[in-house]
This record gives structure tokens, C-alpha cells and sequence, in this order.
């Protein structure tokens, strides 16, 4: 391990806000601990969701097909323009990653490359799927806790 | 150090012991993701966990620093997704290989993946996967395992753990190299493609295969018997009525008392 990677490694420990760590390697050994309240400054960091134009709404109201997930999708006058993001599996559609925690994505959200949009559990297995574009979800095709198809539409995104 | 002796080629060779954590699986999916890039096999192990999780909402009960508790990080992009259960049929088979070391032909694997002594469960696996598109790009294995804990709340039923069956203290550290090490030799078997004799051993080791039993679906209590697994990984289970398969949440498992 070299000086950058240990000091990787204690900014990382200060902001998971664990009180001590320690790594041993083969023949290597670091114990960092952090006895005080992490003081480091948080200035910088703009608060995860960026304000939204307020019109999105309105499409945030348009009727959601409950049931026929699917078959919402004609619905969309301008639905070409839109990304949707489709299941890579068979299994259970889940927004958060548990029941008391928000969900991963709203509509109106902005959603980056790699971002975390929803999880799919088989047998199991969770599997957080990711975004595979930047843009806004504009809908969100199925319900929460159901079952999907391998290729069912999930999302669809307007890119940006 | 020396306990790498005891280690195999990279998994648990990165090991970072945490005081406390809720969760070493959603410490190590944040760490993945935040940081710089994690070794292959690193290991995150917790002396206490206070919101381990099972499978959904259940919780794990776990006295502090009595049980065993961490999770590894494997980067498996040569599995394809719909094959996931694979990995799943890996890790189940190397937490019972060590398990059979001390209780022999007792250690089951109970369908999908939790650890069985006899009928009582004694440890379960947690697995998560990051995704991108269609790729698996890591694979969180969280492993829980009933180590030294005597006492557990009158509500949780069949339930076990080493000190139960043994009545004698194991060395939490020791054990977590031998699942390490067993891990590895699993997830290397499978990347190397041997997937018929992981399914092979799978099945050989599985709860209740092939002996009647009552199961619980649709409202109603059934007899059956367990024939195999599908390779999505349904349970294949054979009643009055033919075979049927079952995913996670269409089927319980009758407790027997």
C-alpha cells in the first residue's frame, strides 16, 4: 500500500463515519482510528437532488396504466424520444433498497450513467440495476414489489 | 501476516475488521461504488453488525461479537446474469463444506441458500449484485454464521449455532479463513466451468431432497418431495398432482417442531 492509497483510505474511513478500521495485507498492517467527530467540511457538496423545473409535474399526473405495465407505453404521444430502461432479468421489482428507505428514483428525478435506478431480487440474489443513461425518468411503468419479465420496460427516461 | 497462511490465492487477503457497522454488505456496495477500485476477494468483517439483514425484512439476531459476520466482494463478469444462481449454488456449497468438517453429514443446504444443522438453520447467505446493463460487474457475498451465541430469542424457532451442538467456543477469525478459503475453491470451480459437478455437489447436499415432507403454497398445506432445481434455480418439488416448480415466495417450507 503507498501514501496515496492510505490517504484514500482515511478520507474514505472519516466519511463512512466508522470509528475505527483496520487492514492487514500480507505483510502489512494500518489501524486508523477516528476518535472525534469527523471534522471535515461538507461545503462543496451540493444536496443530491438538484432542483427540478417545476413543469415536469405534469407529466408526473398523466394516468398511470395500472396492471398492463407494458402496454402503457403507446399511451405516450412522444415516446420516441424517450430511453427506456428495461429489465435485464427475471424477478422482483423493488424502488428502495428495503421498505423504510426512499426510493432509488422518483419521476422528475435526474438520473446520472451508473446510477442506481432500482433493484431486481431473484432467488435471492438482489441485483441493483443502473442506469445505463443520463436523463429524467418520466415514468415509472411498474409497481413497486411486482414481478417482471426479462426485457419489461421499467423506466422510461428523457436523455439529457 | 500469519494468518494468510491459512488463506488461499485472494479471497480474504484484503480484510478490513470493522468495531461496528449496520451492514457489512451495504458497507462494502458503498465502498465499491464510492472509492477507489477494491481487490477482488476483499473482505469486510464486522465485530458487531446492528442491522444485519436476511432476506428482505428479516433481521438477523446476532449478539455482538459472538457470530460471525462479513461479506466478500467478488467481481464475477463472466457470468452471465441469467446464470446467477450458479454463483449462488457456489458460495451455499462452500459455507456447507466447512460446516460438514464439523458436523458432518448433519450440514445441509437448505433451498435457496441457508446453512442447516439437521432442521435447524445455523447460518444464511446474502448476495447482491451491482449491475450495469446486462453485465455483472461485482457480486457482494454476505455470510452469517451462528458461531458462539447459546442464547436466542424464544420467538425465533430452529435455530442453532456451533456452541449449541458443540458446547465449545470457536475462534471467530479462524472459521472466517476456512469459509474464505472455501469460497475461493467454489467460485474458482465455477469460473472455470464446472458447472455440472457445482450442481452436482448442490444437489447432493440439499434439505429434504428426495424425501416427503409438507409444504406450504397457495394457501394450503401439500406433501411432496424435492426432485431438484431448475437452472434459474426454482425448487422442483413433485405432489399428487405432478412436478411443479416454485420460485422464493411460492413456497414455504413446513416447520416441523
Amino acid at each position: 500500500m503507498d501514501i496515496k492509497q492510505i490517504q484514500e483510505l482515511i478520507k474514505f474511513v472519516s466519511r463512512s463515519g466508522v470509528n475505527e478500521v483496520s487492514i492487514e495485507q500480507k505483510e502489512f498492517k494500518i489501524t486508523i482510528k477516528t476518535n472525534q467527530a469527523p471534522t471535515y467540511v461538507t461545503a462543496s457538496l451540493p444536496p443530491a437532488q438538484a432542483p427540478l423545473p417545476v413543469p415536469q409535474a405534469a407529466v408526473a399526473a398523466a394516468p398511470v396504466a395500472e396492471g398492463k405495465p407494458a402496454a402503457a407505453e403507446p399511451a405516450i404521444d412522444d415516446s420516441s424520444r424517450y430511453i427506456t430502461i428495461k429489465s435485464p432479468m427475471i424477478g422482483t421489482f423493488y424502488r428502495s433498497a428495503s421498505p423504510d428507505k426512499p426510493s432509488f428514483v422518483n419521476v422528475g428525478d435526474e438520473v446520472k450513467t451508473g446510477q442506481v435506478v432500482c433493484i431486481i431480487e431473484a432467488m435471492k440474489l438482489f441485483n441493483e440495476i443502473e442506469s445505463e443513461v443520463s436523463g429524467k425518468i418520466v415514468k415509472i411503468l411498474v409497481d413497486n414489489s411486482s414481478p417482471v419479465e426479462y426485457d419489461q420496460p421499467l423506466f422510461l427516461v428523457e436523455p439529457m | 501476516m500469519q494468518n494468510n497462511i491459512f488463506l488461499g490465492l485472494f479471497v480474504g487477503h484484503n480484510t478490513v475488521t470493522l468495531k461496528a457497522v449496520d451492514s457489512t454488505n451495504s458497507w462494502l456496495k458503498q465502498a465499491v461504488s464510492k472509492s477507489a477500485p477494491l481487490p477482488e476477494g476483499t473482505v469486510i468483517m464486522a465485530e458487531s453488525q446492528f442491522a444485519g439483514r436476511g432476506q428482505s425484512q428479516n433481521t438477523w439476531h446476532s449478539e455482538p461479537g459472538k457470530n460471525l459476520t462479513f461479506s466478500i466482494l467478488l467481481n464475477p463478469r463472466f457470468l452471465p446474469i441469467q446464470n446467477q444462481f450458479d454463483l449462488n449454488m457456489a458460495v451455499s456449497l462452500a459455507v456447507n463444506d466447512v460446516l460438514k468438517i464439523y458436523f458432518g453429514e448433519d450440514a445441509y443446504i437448505k433451498w435457496p441458500n441457508d446453512s442447516y444443522i439437521g432442521k435447524n438453520k445455523i447460518g444464511g447467505i446474502l448476495i447482491e449484485n451491482i449491475l450495469q446493463g446486462t453485465q455483472l460487474k461485482h457480486a457482494i457475498i454476505g455470510i452469517g454464521i451462528n458461531v458462539n451465541q447459546d442464547d436466542f430469542p424464544p420467538e425465533v424457532k430452529n435455530v442453532t449455532s456451533f456452541r449449541k451442538i458443540l458446547h465449545t467456543y470457536y475462534d471467530l477469525n479462524q472459521l472466517k479463513n476456512e469459509i474464505c478459503r472455501s469460497v475461493e475453491a467454489r467460485y474458482l470451480q465455477l469460473k472455470a466451468g464446472k458447472k455440472e459437478s457445482l450442481r452436482k455437489d448442490y444437489l447432493d447436499n440439499l434439505y429434504l431432497l428426495n424425501q416427503q415432507a409438507s409444504y406450504i403454497f397457495r394457501d394450503r398445506e401439500v406433501e411432496g418431495r424435492i426432485t431438484g432445481i431448475s437452472p434459474e434455480g426454482f425448487l422442483l418439488l413433485e405432489t399428487a398432482e405432478g412436478v411443479e416448480q416454485f420460485g422464493l415466495k411460492e413456497i414455504e417450507f413446513k416447520r416441523e417442531d
